[in-house]
């Protein structure tokens, strides 16, 4: 199993619609892939029609009584998508409680790297949503994953965003003494702002070897396919955005370096 | 900035930090650890093994718990015995029998 990571301690950033994008179009391709909500807000979660706040069960669950443990539990706690090989597991807002209740304790921030573990073989890949919080579910997810995705909007202040998110993986990087390969990914690309075009330009300068050397533009269709609660390549598989995304995806998957 | 980090590097060490994983051996090990360093109570002694030529050694551990002793030291001396099948005729294999037997009333 690849996980792949997909965070920014800046909040509205296209965090949750890079990860149903990519998870769309690796599903496309035939490959197996688990979405998981770590945000008690449970965008991810709603995406696909569940209630966070009426789900009997959701990641929140395997923080407790090691139930990481037990496979089958978590194989339960799975809840389908819009496709056949895409499943999800779903946040409920009994998340936004965790913090309080485990993080004096130690390893909590290993939960969700040993639910995965038990799952390696269920899956090709999993794509994890975070919050926009440095917490104890980001650190779970920042440790799960072998790749992080920072998706950063093109504007001025989320310039700041990126760089405490940077700032936090390379402390948790030598708490965990390895190296976790990042890509900064440009999103809401607008080239018809002055705030896109310089904020880029100022990125790339910053940034350079990380720096996915595209953007992803703004683009309605990928909220069009929020509302139907489908994946954005089954909305309009050509659309700019989800063209933009397959050349993300060519370049994570290393099809293309 | 290097307070703040200092924090911060704290929380991501305990939060990524592999705690043992099974409570119970978890419990073992800090007895062993303690007994094996001193010699064992006079009404263990009679139990006790030295280091010989197997590289085994019998250390007699209290058990922490004193409810259901009985049916405890049962239920510990049936395991003894599963474990003591693994290893070669030896003067540690008779005694452990021989304790275990005890025990069981046989
Ligand atoms: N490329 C895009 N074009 C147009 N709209 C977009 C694009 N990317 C994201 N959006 C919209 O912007 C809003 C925020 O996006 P999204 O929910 O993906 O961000 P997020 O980083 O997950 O936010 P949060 O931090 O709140 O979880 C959503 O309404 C989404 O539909
Ligand atoms: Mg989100």
């Amino acid at each position: 199993m690849k996980i792949w990571s997909i965070s920014n301690q800046k909040g509205g950033v296209g965090k949750t619609t890079s990860v149903v994008s990519l998870g769309g179009l690796l599903a496309d391709q035939g490959h197996r892939v688990l979405l998981v909500d770590l945000d008690p807000h449970g965008s991810l979660t709603s995406y696909f029609g569940q209630d966070p706040d009426g789900l009997e069960r959701s990641l929140y669950h395997l923080f407790f009584e090691q139930r990481w443990r037990n496979v089958d539990y978590i194989r339960d706690t799975l809840k389908p998508t819009s496709l056949p090989n895409v499943s999800m597991l779903p946040a409920t807002t009994s998340l936004a409680t965790l913090e309080r209740q485990v993080s004096g304790q130690d390893g909590m921030g290993l939960v969700l790297a040993r639910s995965l573990a038990q799952l390696w073989d269920d899956y090709d890949y999993a794509l994890l949503d975070t919050p926009p919080i440095l917490g104890v579910l980001l650190v779970n997810a920042l440790a799960a994953c072998q790749q992080l995705v920072i998706p950063t909007q093109t504007e001025h202040l989320a310039l700041k965003g990126l760089e405490r998110m940077v700032h936090t993986l390379k402390m948790v990087m030598k708490s965990q003494k390895r190296e976790l390969p990042y890509t900064i990914v440009p999103t809401l690309f607008d080239r018809r702002t002055s705030a896109s075009l310089t904020s880029l330009k100022e990125m790339r300068r910053t940034y350079q070897g990380a720096l996915w050397d595209e953007a992803i533009p703004v683009d309605t269709r990928l909220r069009d396919a929020s509302h139907e609660g489908i994946f954005p390549h089954q909305l309009d598989p050509n659309t700019r955005g989800v063209r933009a995304y397959r050349h993300l995806l060519a370049q994570l998957s290393g099809e293309k370096r | 900035m290097s307070g703040n980090t200092d924090v911060l590097m704290g929380y991501f060490d305990s939060l990524l930090t592999t705690v043992d994983e099974d409570p119970r051996k978890a419990i073992v090990s800090d007895l062993l650890a303690g007994a094996a360093a001193q010699a064992p109570e006079e009404e263990y002694k009679p139990v006790a093994t030295d280091t010989i030529a197997l590289g085994m050694r019998v250390i007699p551990l209290k058990p922490p718990l004193k409810v259901n002793a009985v049916a405890i030291n049962r239920i510990t001396a049936l395991r003894l015995l599963h474990v003591v099948q693994t290893i070669p005729p030896s003067r540690l294999k008779l005694h452990v029998l021989s304790c275990c037997a005890g025990v069981l009333d046989v």
